[in-house]
C-alpha cells in the first residue's frame, strides 16, 4: 500500500524516516555476501509485484509480497523494500520520497515480524503446518501493513477513520491471495532449491 | 510439473484479471473557462476517477470550491465570482491516500474583462455591411473563444494521456537494472573490505 505524496503530517512522516532509517541500519548489518544475489531478486520481484492488480468490486489493490520478502530476508527487509520502493517513486512516481520514509515501515517492519513469527513453522516436517505457516506468513504480512498503513492516517487526521477501515476491508482479499501465492512459491522453491528454503531458519538474521 | 505450470497459471490469471486498478498516480487535468473550473481526472490508461473529490484551491492551501467527479470522471465546478481570481489549482481525491493536483490556467479572460470589451466598440457605418455592424466584438470573441478550445481539446487529451501513461518496460527494466547495479555495488564493497 504506497500513501501518496502530501497526505501524511510532519510528525507521522519524521516517526516513518526514524523507524526506516533505523531499520535500515540494523538490516544492512546483517546482509551477509552469499544472500545479496537473493535479495536482489527478491527486491526486483518486489518493485515489480505492485503493477499486478487483484481487482476488489469497484477498485483493486496489488501485490505486496510482504510474507515472501520477509521469511527470506528478515531484517534485511528493509533495505530491500526501501530501494524497490525509492525506484517506483522515482521511475514511476507511485507513493513519494518524503513519504518513503513511511511507505517503507508499513511493509518492512510487517515482514519483519511475520519472519519472527513463522519462520519455525513454515520449515516445519508436517506439510499441514507448512502449509498453514506459509499461509499465515502472507495474510499476515499484508494485514499489518494494511494496519500500519491506517495507523499512518489516523495519526495524521481523524478524520482519516473511515478510510482506514475501507483500506483494511479492501485489502482482506489481497491477504488470502498473498497467503496463498506465499504456500505456492515457498512450495516451489523447496523442490527447486530446498537450500534456499532451508536457510529461512537461519539464527541471526 | 503440474504444479509449476498451475503456480505460471495462477500468476498469469493475476495479471489478466485486473480490469480496473489504482495506479497509486491519479492524475488530473483542469481548465478555467470563464467561471467554471472544467476537467477530468482518472488513473491512467483510460480509468476514469469515479464520484472523487475535486477541491479549487488557491495554492495556498486554501479551499475555494468542492465537488465530485461523474460517471466518467470529468467534472464542472462553478466558483462565485469572489473567489475567481484567486483559483490556482485544482487537487483531486481518489479515495485511500491518493491525491492529484493540477495548476490551473484560465483559457478565457475573466468575467469581468469580457463585459468591458464588449462596451468598447460601437458598430462601424457607412462602408462596412449591416452585418458586419450586427456583429458586436462580444460574440465575435465567444466564437473565437469556443472555437479555439474545441481545437485545444484533442491537444489537451493527447497532453493528459501522455502524462497519464503508466509504468512501461522501460522503466520496469530500469528498476530492475537499478536493482542489480546496487546489488553488484555492496558486493564490490564487500570484497574489497575483505582485502
Amino acid at each position: 500500500m504506497h500513501i501518496s505524496e502530501g497526505i501524511l503530517s510532519g510528525p507521522v512522516l519524521i516517526g516513518g524516516w526514524a523507524l526506516t532509517a533505523a531499520g535500515l541500519g540494523l538490516g544492512l548489518r546483517r546482509l551477509k555476501e552469499e544472500d545479496v544475489p537473493k535479495s536482489a531478486v527478491l527486491a526486483s520481484a518486489f518493485f515489480v509485484a505492485s503493477l499486478v492488480h487483484v481487482p476488489i468490486g469497484p477498485s483493486s489493490a496489488h501485490m505486496l509480497l510482504i510474507g515472501l520478502t520477509g521469511l527470506f530476508l528478515g531484517w534485511v527487509s528493509f533495505p530491500v523494500m526501501f530501494v524497490g520502493l525509492l525506484l517506483q517513486a522515482i521511475l514511476f512516481q507511485y507513493g513519494g520520497v518524503v513519504v518513503l520514509g513511511v511507505n517503507t515501515m508499513i511493509m518492512a517492519l510487517p515482514a519483519v515480524l511475520v519472519h519472527y513469527l513463522f519462520r519455525s513453522v513454515a520449515l516445519s516436517k508436517s506439510p499441514w503446518l507448512k502449509g498453514i505457516g506459509r499461509f499465515l506468513s502472507g495474510a499476515f504480512g499484508v494485514g499489518l501493513s494494511a494496519g500500519m498503513c491506517s495507523l499512518s492516517l489516523v495519526l495524521t487526521r481523524e478524520g482519516f477513520w473511515t478510510t482506514s477501515k475501507l483500506i483494511f476491508i479492501a485489502h482482506i482479499p489481497v491477504m488470502v491471495l498473498e497467503g496463498l501465492l506465499t504456500v505456492f512459491v515457498v512450495g516451489y522453491l523447496e523442490r527447486i532449491r530446498p537450500e534456499l528454503v532451508r536457510k529461512i531458519g537461519v539464527e541471526g538474521l | 510439473m503440474k504444479k509449476k505450470t498451475f503456480l505460471f497459471l495462477f500468476i498469469l490469471g493475476l495479471f489478466l484479471c485486473s480490469k480496473e486498478g489504482i495506479c497509486h498516480r491519479v492524475n488530473v487535468y483542469a481548465v478555467l473557462n470563464g467561471d467554471t473550473v472544467e476537467g477530468e481526472g482518472g488513473f491512467g490508461k483510460g480509468r476514469p476517477c469515479i464520484s472523487c473529490e475535486v477541491i479549487i484551491s488557491d495554492g495556498e492551501g486554501n479551499e475555494l470550491k468542492r465537488d465530485k467527479t461523474d460517471q466518467e470522471g470529468k467534472f464542472k465546478v462553478q466558483v462565485p465570482q469572489e473567489a475567481l481570481p484567486k483559483v490556482r489549482k485544482v487537487i483531486l481525491e481518489a479515495g485511500p491516500g491518493h491525491r492529484g493536483e493540477w495548476e490551473v490556467v484560465a483559457t478565457t479572460p475573466s468575467a469581468e474583462g469580457a463585459k468591458e470589451s464588449s462596451q468598447s466598440m460601437p458598430p462601424e457605418r457607412g462602408l462596412y455591411t449591416e452585418v458586419a455592424a450586427n456583429i458586436q466584438e462580444s460574440s465575435l470573441r465567444k466564437i473565437v473563444r469556443e472555437e479555439v478550445r474545441n481545437a485545444l481539446s484533442p491537444l489537451a487529451h493527447e497532453l493528459v494521456a501522455l502524462r497519464e501513461s503508466g509504468p512501461g518496460i522501460t522503466e520496469i527494466i530500469g528498476g530492475i537494472g537499478y536493482i542489480f547495479g546496487i546489488a553488484g555495488v555492496i558486493l564490490y564493497l564487500r570484497s574489497t573490505k575483505k582485502r
